[in-house]
């Protein structure tokens, strides 16, 4: 069972700072990130989070985002991310 | 102060700009001027206000921004036609928008009510109430079925790229770090363009650094946007206008399949395309902020062959010259937090005394001017001098920002009376230190009331006259002789004389049978409780008589004056020192003391013969000068420092001029010469003294006291001073 991060509702250029850390802090073990409270992404904390993603697969963990609101789920798609936050499988089958 | 909240303050101070440009820009259409460009510039300022709103989510100001914008864009497609009626509403559009962000500022929102009205009048002119084009102009501008105007073509380039078609645009931008850092967002830019047609999405992630070496606050991220729609690169550029400086940008077309093989009766394109290649060729390379990653000498990102590449920050490709409006928003200006300045000029005020002191001392301990420590001497003065024009030149300001919140108040009293006004501005890049331009808001404030209710007739009165029924009020700013002159005129009646001679010697200022010229009549209306309206009005009969307003320009150090020809109007004209922080005066000695009168002040000095020295009464007496007698004022005796009388004869007699009582003839024991003297404030540092304006620092140390002339010579025609009355000696 991996570990929970919950994140918080705005995710702005206040955020991106804390995001890593807190992120900084679960490195080394698969960890599920809780994007239900989310209400506003913005692209720095995108960044964070995309990065996170690369560096956990390369550490051969899973970093997950479930679950997901409305609004994240649209931000991502907005800055056309999902593929980069592993939202979207491709037809395929793998993540990308 | 939390981040934020600075950024905020930056975009107050952007708004205060942006405000002043949206309302000159109207000001200008108003009075005629026909520059398309006129038209971009004001929805630009109307755009961005909104952009910044935004970030902020100032709701109702975006609001009323979004209707007017609408509103706008439309003037600028040539949907609505720009005709007075609608300049004059846009302009009281202008008006409710700088309250909403006035309100804003206060954490508060604009006038709903007011809002409403104006909203609903915009809106009826975006719908084409009151705008639509008449039929005759129809027939020649047709709008196609999406509705928009082509304009007739006389072919140029510009007109070809403003014609819309359905085309497929590559935008490209990279945010900077400053972008996030001044609250906007990457995703607002995506939504906007969103707006504008069918897109697709590309997250560019190449510069994304591995999870540990990521800097949170840092851009990383690109998008490349396909954009298909019906819009002009320049509607696209919109988008990016607020984020200009701190995102990366290009924006290219890919080329239509089949337009350069087009021939026929329409357009060389393929000869266009070659002009616009050689214009590309020719203009000057604009200032890049973008961020280049590959190399120097490559602007554009992410370049797809077969495609024109128009980046971002060169708007101006295929004009000859930038618009003056541009090449000023290209220059780099810093925002400095004024107490700074004010901080380093209070210093260089110290530097000035610390000089003139050290030069004393030199000169004591016998150094020749010629020594090398003389020389030495010399160049430190220079130096210093130049050292105080240019922190003098930080804190100068046109009085632009002061102009530019006139326009509004003569349409408000133009409304309150009902009279037609034009106000004509000139001079507005005139620079003035801003300790001036904190205080003359209010004099030129009440003499452009008093113009307009005062000064212009009505539209009958002024058909009736023979003049056109709008009235011309004119307020210029200008240089003269060391001092800034303001003059505020209008082509109204003029002074009425015989009415203000009557009313003077109805209240007893002058007796019946005094006899004036034509200029002593006018300066009447300065004097205190004169007041021409028979009925207290709202507008400048608010008790407040042109008294008042000489009272707080003498206090500036300024005149004030009027010429007035007759049915033809009056000019105020004001004339003020450019700062005060320094002032030129004549260091004086009175009964030990070392006193400075102002230069501006001062007519002559004499050393009167004896026989020039009329005694009058106990104390007192005149001094004849050149076949007129002039009052002799004892400045030791009134500022209560002797009570002996010094004799003229033995003495200096300075000539002033003072607004108060006229001419006067001020006595002194001896004069030591002009010098430039820092000011410092008696007010702030002790409490203000009657007779005394200010004190300064001599180069021996001592403090000495600088004279209020006008103040001075009203305390002679009263009463010695009494004994509990604050009097102030200056300290050894």
């Amino acid at each position: 069972m991996p570990s929970t991060l919950c994140l918080d509702a705005v995710l702005d250029l206040k955020a991106a700072q804390p995001l890593k850390a807190a992120l900084t802090e679960h490195r080394g073990a698969s960890v599920q990130l809780d994007a239900s409270n989310v209400e506003r992404l913005g692209g720095l904390c995108l960044q964070v989070l995309v990065a996170a993603r690369r560096a956990w697969s390369e550490d051969g963990h899973d970093l997950t985002i479930e679950p997901r609101s409305a609004a994240f789920s649209a931000a991502a798609a907005l800055f056309a991310a999902e593929a980069h936050l592993g939202l979207r499988v491709d037809t395929d089958g793998d993540v990308s | 102060m939390d981040e934020l909240e600075e950024i905020k303050v930056t975009f107050f101070q952007e708004c205060d700009e942006l405000l002043g440009d949206l309302e000159s820009g109207l000001l200008s259409i108003d009075a005629g001027d026909t520059e398309p460009e006129l038209v971009n510039a004001i929805f630009r300022a109307v755009h961005s206000v909104k952009g910044g709103a935004g970030a902020f989510g100032l709701e109702a100001l975006v609001r009323f921004a979004h209707v007017f914008e609408t509103l706008l864009d439309n003037v600028r497609g040539g949907k609505t036609l720009l005709e007075s009626d609608l300049v004059k509403v846009l302009l009281r559009a202008a008006d409710v928008l700088a309250d909403h962000v006035a309100a804003a500022k206060l954490g508060g929102e604009g006038d709903a009510a007011a809002t409403a009205a104006m909203v609903e009048e915009l809106e009826a002119w975006t719908s084409g109430g009151p705008g639509l084009a008449p039929p005759s102009l129809q027939a020649d501008v047709q709008p196609n079925e999406d509705g928009i105007v082509f304009k007739p073509v006389t072919l140029s380039l510009p007109e070809f790229e403003d014609v819309p078609k359905e085309q497929v645009w590559t935008i490209t931008f990279q945010p900077m770090d400053a972008l996030y850092a001044r609250a906007n967002e990457a995703g607002l830019l995506i939504r906007e363009i969103e707006r504008l047609g069918e897109v697709e999405v590309e997250l560019l992630d190449d510069a994304l650094p591995v999870f540990d070496s990521l800097e949170p606050e840092t851009a990383y991220f690109a998008w490349k946007v396909r954009l298909k729609a019906d819009v002009t690169e320049e509607k696209i550029r919109e988008v990016f206008e607020f984020v200009e400086d701190h995102c990366s940008t290009t924006i290219a077309r890919e080329a239509p399949p089949t337009a350069l093989v087009e021939t026929g009766p329409g357009p060389d394109i393929a000869a266009i395309l070659a002009a616009a290649q050689a214009a590309f060729t020719e203009a000057e390379p604009p200032p890049r902020p973008q961020r280049i990653e590959a190399s120097d000498t490559e602007p554009v990102l992410h370049a797809e062959p077969a495609t024109s590449v128009v980046p971002l920050a060169q708007p101006a490709t295929v004009r000859a010259s930038p618009a003056p409006a541009a090449e000023k928003a290209n220059q780099a200006t810093i925002r400095v937090d004024p107490e700074r300045i004010d901080t380093l000029i209070d210093l260089v005020g110290e530097l000035v005394i610390n000089q003139a002191m050290l030069a004393q001392r030199v000169a004591g301990h016998g150094f020749a001017a010629s020594s090398d420590v003389g020389r030495g001497l010399d160049e430190l003065e220079q130096l210093t001098r130049d050292i105080q024009d240019s922190v003098m030149a930080i804190r100068a300001q046109p009085v632009k920002s002061v102009f530019q919140r006139m326009p509004r108040l003569v349409r408000e009293i133009a409304g309150l009376t009902g009279k037609q006004v034009r106000l004509v501005t000139d001079g507005e890049n005139t620079e003035v230190d801003k300790t001036v331009i904190e205080r003359i808001s209010e004099p030129i404030t009440h003499m452009l009331r008093n113009a307009i209710d005062h000064g212009l007739e009505s539209a009958e009165d002024r058909a009736a006259a023979g003049k056109p029924p709008e009235g011309t009020v004119r307020l210029a700013a200008l240089h003269r002789g060391g001092r800034i002159v303001i003059e505020v005129g209008d082509d109204g009646r003029g002074i009425n004389r015989p009415r203000v001679r009557q009313i003077a010697i109805d209240r007893g200022l002058i007796a019946a049978d005094a006899q004036l010229t034509d200029e002593e009549v006018d300066n009447l209306i300065f004097l205190p409780g004169f007041s021409t309206a028979s009925q207290v009005s709202d507008i400048s009969g608010r008790g407040v008589g042109m008294d008042v307003v000489r009272k707080s320009v003498q206090g500036l150090g300024g005149r004030i004056s009027i010429s007035s020809r007759p049915g033809l109007g009056s000019t105020f004209t004001l004339s003020l020192p450019l700062t005060l922080a320094v002032l030129d005066g004549m260091v004086i000695d009175v009964a030990g003391q070392t006193l400075v009168v102002p230069l501006t002040a001062i007519v002559e000095s004499l050393r009167p013969a004896a026989s020039e020295v009329k005694k009058l009464g106990v104390q007192g007496g005149v001094l004849a000068v050149r076949d007129a007698y002039v009052p002799l004022v004892d400045i030791g005796r009134v500022l209560g420092f002797q009570t002996a009388e010094i004799n003229p004869a033995e003495g200096v007699v300075l000539l002033v001029d003072s607004e108060v009582g006229g001419r006067a003839a001020l006595v002194a024991d001896s004069i030591h010469g002009q010098r430039q003297v820092v000011i410092k404030s008696l007010e702030s540092n002790y409490q203000q003294v009657p007779g005394i304006a200010a004190a300064t620092i001599l180069g021996d140390g001592r403090v000495a006291l600088i004279l209020d002339v006008d103040a001075l010579v009203a305390m002679s025609k009263r009463e010695p001073p009494r004994m509990h009355e604050p009097s102030i000696q200056a300290a050894e």
